[in-house]
This record gives structure tokens, C-alpha cells and sequence, in this order.
């Protein structure tokens, strides 16, 4: 019997498995059916002058109807009012004259995850990696008399009794674990970007005629971006990246009055209504209960994301406060929802868990911000992986971290549980000037005992290694970096410290 | 989850990309044409579908959705609702015209064989019901799989299985014996 008929007599017997006893003559059946399929001749002629007018009426297509979109499935709806309506939810002017325009934006922004396969090494020479100095406080010198806060408010109050004594901390990891199974061949992401769309649409608004000013005038115009606002009590506002393919929402700062107090001070003691005492700080549970309601509310697709996490690493900077009650805990407080790419998550290189981060204003239970929707086409490109386990455990062992000449002290650590996932970058083309983002595979290793290295000044729990084989070298021909002697200006004068986002040596490029 | 070739294709071409289209155009022009063919047994009736169906998949481009379906059982389901405008407009019926267009062949014996199993076959078709007879054709001559049948006449997986295994005993066991017989020898 032949393989298709086969096929199609399984496929029933799996619902009808009665059917079998009769498979004789029902193959016989189905197959003098296939044998007599009427062989049919399309008139090549017919065909190629359909083709054609098919093809000229795509080109020229023009659809009568205005139709609205939604990046968000649910809960956002376009009116098409040039001022803000009154609605539940209401946004200003977005007009398309066809529908293939409006389909056109909606697949820039889709949903889910898409790849489309290039050819190798399409992305060109992968930028060199760098070390933690450069891009996060895990190498940084430690203060010594810990009193910052490191909640999501960038306002801090500072102890004025601490004085700069910046501590350089050498970390000797050592990794024992197994290695995940490594592939001489990686595909490596790019991020496509939403240019395409940014033409289109400014090709759509370029029709319209301002009485003020003609948008056709403009040559090779994009749509860079749009905002849309809810014209309502703590209503949000929308801002769409049209060309990096980026959605942020925020509040829209009018309708929110009743945040933004002033510090209150009475008889010369000031309390700071932004500031929350340990005691005030929700359960997890309860932030990620608020965030995801606030996520399902606005049909954010999140099929891509792991579960929410939240953001505690102020809590490193609480615990070695000695006084606790001068420690600044933000009322905002973040949840983290982690990117996954073939169901691996993707980190930043500095170790931090890379996807949409949620912002919550603890004293009104409401979210305040949403960074980090973004679209998830990508092209994806073969290049060179590392497969050499004892290259790898050397560069794994250095952990990222700077090394200093002469170091204050040198910790021990040890590195564990490898995984696979992977590391979002920046990558920089000088020629142009623009970066483009990719996603390479990469070895997720954790800091054994996290905590108490944190307590020696480690910031980050996991160490992240890409496999691109032309990345790894600068990962291991890092120099020790040499530390200029320190000299206060004043010497007898209260010394503010540096502050925390600027690194206290030179980062190496 | 990647897309399916054509289905990115379609994508492609919601995206505003001609030469996407001309692919999908080329892969299913043949396939629209034997299904509508199949149906109407007539080729000007048969190219009209085809021309409608393009053109109306052309026009409703956006509507489409790779999460949803296949690109082959969108552009079935709109060859499905031409073809039933097609009969409501004209009220055709379902029989074999006399000139059942077969292909060609050399042999004048052969041809004739040919057109009688096929009107053989026919007939043995047109003891199923309606829904029974579409399934079994789509599924065998038109070669898409449940999954898509599904999706172009809306019906379960599991209920165009159920309706295809009756069919097929249905086949089996209400042919004329005659036929039946003629079938069996004929497959010798």
C-alpha cells in the first residue's frame, strides 16, 4: 500500500479504530480515488494574465475604509477625533487610508517571536565584549560606610557622615560544574527594526494637508515616533517607537495630581512623603498581583516573557546600612518580566535580566511606567561557536570582572550552575553611527553563595558568557587596571561621595 | 513559533511586498484551479473562481493571520465562499457535464477509460452527503491536511475524521454492487 494512503487510513483509525478491519477495501477505495483524480490542465495563458492583473492591482491598491488598530489587543481603542475624547480611553488622530497600511503596522508590532533565517555571519563582525566596569556597579569600588539606596527613584538622600573610601575588590571565581552541551554553530539574532513602517506611515501623513504647513513638502520622511494619552483621572500615556519598534507607556502627568508632593518638613524635620519605611514595602506577591492585572488589563503580550520578579536589589544597599531608618526605599518599586528567545531567557551582558520592567507607585497600588515592549522580529544569522570546554572555563573563571593592580582586597567565589541563554547587545557601527541590538547565545553561570559576596560589594548573581567565538578574546586579554592615588580637594571639608552612576575608573572600550 | 514559508510570504505581502504575493500566486493558482475545478467541472467557471478568489484574497489581505491558519486554508475558504456565491448566483448543480475536461492523452482507449472511472468515481461520491463528499475530496484530491480542512469549513479536527471514516464505509458499503465490483476489477 502506498505511504499516502497509508497515512490517510491512520490518520482515521486513531479516531475510528473500527475502520481498520475494512482496510482492504477502503484502501482500494481511496486509492483508485487518487488514481482518478481528474488531471486537470490550467490554461498557462489564463494564469499568467491573472498573475499580472493581480499583481498591478496590489500595486496600486487603495482601500476606501479608515481602520483602527491595536497594538494592545484589548483595551486601547483609536478615535478619530483631532481632540482627545472623553472615552475610557482616548487618543488622538491616527487615520489610514487603507487597510494594508493599517495591517503593515500591526505586523511591525506583532506579537510573539519571529526569525527569519539570513546567510552566515550576516551581521558582520560582532563587536568586541567588555568587562562589568563599564556598565554596572559589580566591579565598581565599594563605599565603604554603605547608605545608598538603589530603589527605582533616582533621587537619593546621602549620609553626610560618609566619607569617599572607595575599597577595589579582586574576585577569584573558580567553576567546577558541567559545561551545557555547546554547538560549533550558533545563530546569532538581530533585532529587525521598524523602518520599514516609520516610511509607510509618514507616507500616509504626508497626504494630509496641514493649513499650516504641507507634509508633502518633507522628502524621505518617517514616522519616528507617536504618543497617545488617556484623557482621564491617572490615565496613561502611550509613546510608540515606530522606527527602534519600541512601546512605553507612562503616566500622563496631568491626570496624575495627587503624586508628586513636596518633601514636608515641620519644626525642622523633614519627612519625604516618596519614602517608604521596610515596613511599608508590599509582599512580592502583591507587587506582581498589581502588575500583571495591569498587564492582562492592556493586552500586553507577554507570551514571550517569563513570570514577574521583583526588582530587589535595594535590599543590598539596606541590609549594610547602618542606619537603616535613614535608608532611602523608594515608593517605586519594580517587577521584572524576562525576555525568552526559544524559551532561554536573555540577560543583559552585565548579568541583569533583560525584558519588560514594570513600575509601581506602592502608596497607590497603580502602575506608573512600562519600559521595554518591544517587537520580537528578528533576523538570525549562523556564526563560529565556541566549543573549546577548557577556553571556556578559563574565561568563565575571570567572572567579566575588572582586576585591579592592587587591589584592597581579593574575595573567593565560586560560579555554578551553567545554562544556556541569551545576551542582549548593543552593537555600535562606527561607519554609520547607529547601533543595532542583537541576541547571542551564551553560557548563564551563577554566583555560588551570592549573598555573601554581595556583602563583600558584588553586585551581580550571574555572569554571562557569550559563545560567539570572535567575542571571547577580549574577555581574556584583560589588562589589571591601574588605580590613580586618591587626593581630596579639601581636605578637612565633609566630601560628598561620587555618585553611584559614575564608575570611579576609567572603563575600558 | 517560525512561520510557515508561505505563510511568511503573506506576511510579506501584508507588508506591502508584490513579489511575496507573485510566490503565494504561483504556488496556489494550480491548486485553486482543480479545487474550484473539481467542484464545477468547468473551466470558464473555474478561472472565474480562481480570478475572484485572488482578487478578493488581494483586497482582504490584512484579514489574514498566520497565528490563525495556514495561507493554503485562508485562500481555500475564500475559493469555499466564491464557489457558494457562485451557486447561489448561478444555481448550478453538482453533476458531471459530458465534458468532464480531462487531460490529454495520446491514447483515445485510454481517455475514455479515464473519463469512466472518473464518472465511476463520481458516482460513488455523490452517494455521500454533501459535507462527507467536500471532506473526502478536500482531504484526497486536494490534499490538505485536517488541520486545514478545519480551518477552511470551520468544523472540529476530530468531526472531519469522524465524517471522513463514515464516508469512507459509507463508500464501502452502499456502492451498487455493480460498481463496486467494476471498482474492484478495475483496480486490478
Amino acid at each position: 500500500m502506498e505511504k499516502n494512503i497509508q497515512f490517510i487510513l491512520e490518520e482515521l483509525y486513531q479516531i475510528d479504530p473500527e475502520l481498520k478491519s475494512h482496510e482492504i477495501e477502503i484502501a482500494q477505495i481511496v486509492e483508485r480515488m487518487i488514481q482518478n483524480k481528474p488531471n486537470t490542465q490550467l490554461d498557462e495563458t489564463f494564469a499568467r494574465e491573472l498573475k499580472s492583473k493581480v499583481l498591478e492591482k496590489f500595486s496600486h491598491q487603495t482601500v476606501k475604509e479608515t481602520k483602527s488598530f491595536s497594538f494592545f489587543r484589548s483595551k486601547f481603542v483609536y478615535t478619530l477625533s483631532g481632540a482627545i475624547a472623553t472615552l475610557a480611553i482616548a487618543f488622538p488622530v491616527v487615520y489610514f487610508s487603507t487597510d494594508l497600511s493599517a495591517k503593515f503596522l500591526e505586523n511591525s508590532f506583532t506579537a510573539g517571536t519571529r526569525v527569519v533565517r539570513a546567510e552566515a555571519n550576516a551581521f558582520g563582525p560582532l563587536s568586541p565584549v567588555t568587562v562589568n566596569a563599564s556598565n554596572t556597579e559589580g566591579a565598581q569600588p565599594q563605599v565603604s560606610n554603605m547608605a545608598l539606596g538603589m530603589g527605582g527613584d533616582s533621587s537619593k538622600r546621602m549620609d553626610t557622615s560618609m566619607i569617599y573610601n572607595p575599597v577595589y575588590t579582586n574576585y577569584n571565581f573558580t567553576f567546577s560544574g558541567e559545561l551545557p552541551e555547546l554547538s560549533g554553530d550558533i545563530e546569532v539574532l538581530k533585532r529587525e527594526s521598524g523602518i520599514d513602517a516609520a516610511k509607510q506611515y509618514a507616507g500616509i501623513l504626508q497626504k494630509i494637508k496641514l493649513g499650516i504647513f504641507d507634509l508633502g513638502k518633507l522628502k524621505q520622511a518617517q514616522v519616528q515616533n507617536f504618543s497617545l494619552a488617556e484623557d482621564r483621572d491617572k490615565g496613561y500615556i502611550i509613546n510608540v517607537d515606530m522606527v527602534g519598534g519600541y512601546v512605553s507607556i507612562s503616566e500622563n502627568y496631568s491626570k496624575w495630581h495627587t503624586l508628586r508632593t513636596e518633601i514636608d518638613c515641620v519644626n525642622g524635620m523633614c519627612s519625604d512623603p516618596n519614602m517608604l519605611s521596610i515596613d511599608e514595602v508590599p509582599e512580592d506577591s502583591t507587587l506582581t498581583n498589581v502588575s500583571d492585572a495591569f498587564l492582562k488589563e492592556y493586552g500586553i503580550d507577554m507570551s514571550s516573557y517569563g513570570k514577574g520578579v521583583v526588582d530587589s536589589r535595594w535590599r543590598v544597599g539596606y541590609e549594610a546600612a547602618e542606619d537603616k531608618s535613614a535608608f532611602y526605599i523608594s515608593n517605586i518599586q519594580t517587577v521584572v518580566y524576562q525576555l525568552m528567545i526559544n524559551d532561554k531567557p536573555v540577560y543583559e551582558e552585565y548579568g541583569e535580566p533583560m525584558g519588560i520592567r514594570v513600575n509601581i507607585n506602592t502608596q497607590e497600588m497603580k502602575v506608573t511606567n512600562v519600559e521595554g515592549i518591544m517587537t520580537k522580529t528578528f533576523s538570525g544569522s549562523s556564526y563560529e561557536g565556541e566549543t573549546d570546554e577548557a577556553r571556556l572555563r578559563a574565561i568563565i573563571e575571570k567572572a567579566r570582572m575588572v582586576e585591579y593592580a592592587e587591589p584592597t582586597k581579593t574575595v573567593d567565589g565560586e560560579l555554578e550552575n551553567a545554562t544556556l541563554g541569551y545576551m542582549r547587545r548593543w552593537q555600535y557601527n562606527e561607519t554609520n553611527g547607529n547601533s543595532t541590538e542583537i541576541f547571542v547565545p551564551a553560557i548563564i553561570v551563577e554566583v555560588k553563595d551570592f549573598e555573601r559576596l554581595q556583602a563583600e560589594g558584588l553586585w551581580q548573581s550571574k555572569v554571562i558568557i557569550p559563545l560567539a567565538k570572535e567575542m571571547l578574546s577580549e574577555l581574556e586579554n584583560q589588562e589589571p587596571i591601574q588605580i590613580m592615588p586618591f587626593e581630596p580637594m579639601f581636605k578637612d571639608a565633609v566630601i560628598n561621595p561620587v555618585p553611584m552612576s559614575e564608575p570611579a575608573v576609567e572603563p575600558r572600550g | 513559533m517560525p512561520l510557515g514559508f508561505f505563510e511568511d510570504k503573506m506576511v510579506q505581502a501584508q507588508q506591502g511586498d508584490r513579489n511575496a504575493f507573485g510566490e503565494v500566486y504561483d504556488e496556489f493558482v494550480k491548486k485553486l484551479y482543480d479545487y474550484a475545478f473539481f467542484r464545477v467541472k468547468d473551466k470558464q467557471t473555474a478561472e472565474d473562481i480562481v480570478a475572484d478568489t485572488f482578487i478578493k484574497a488581494l483586497e482582504h489581505i490584512s484579514s489574514f493571520d498566520p497565528n490563525k491558519g495556514s495561507a493554503a486554508s485562508w485562500l481555500y475558504r475564500i475559493a469555499r465562499n466564491t464557489l457558494v456565491d457562485q451557486y447561489r448566483s448561478h444555481k448550478k448543480t453538482t453533476a458531471f457535464p459530458e465534458d468532464f475536461d480531462v487531460a490529454d492523452t495520446a491514447d483515445l482507449k485510454t481517455h475514455i477509460e479515464n473519463r469512466d472511472m472518473l464518472r465511476n468515481v463520481e458516482t460513488a461520491l455523490e452517494k455521500l452527503s454533501e459535507r462527507e463528499r467536500e471532506i473526502i475530496i478536500l482531504r484526497v484530491w486536494d490534499e490538505l491536511s485536517y488541520k486545514e480542512i478545519s480551518e477552511v469549513l470551520g468544523k472540529s479536527e476530530a468531526s472531519l475524521k469522524m465524517a471522513a471514516s463514515r464516508a469512507l464505509k459509507a463508500l464501502r458499503t452502499q456502492l451498487p454492487v455493480a460498481l463496486y465490483i467494476a471498482l474492484l476489477l478495475q483496480m486490478k
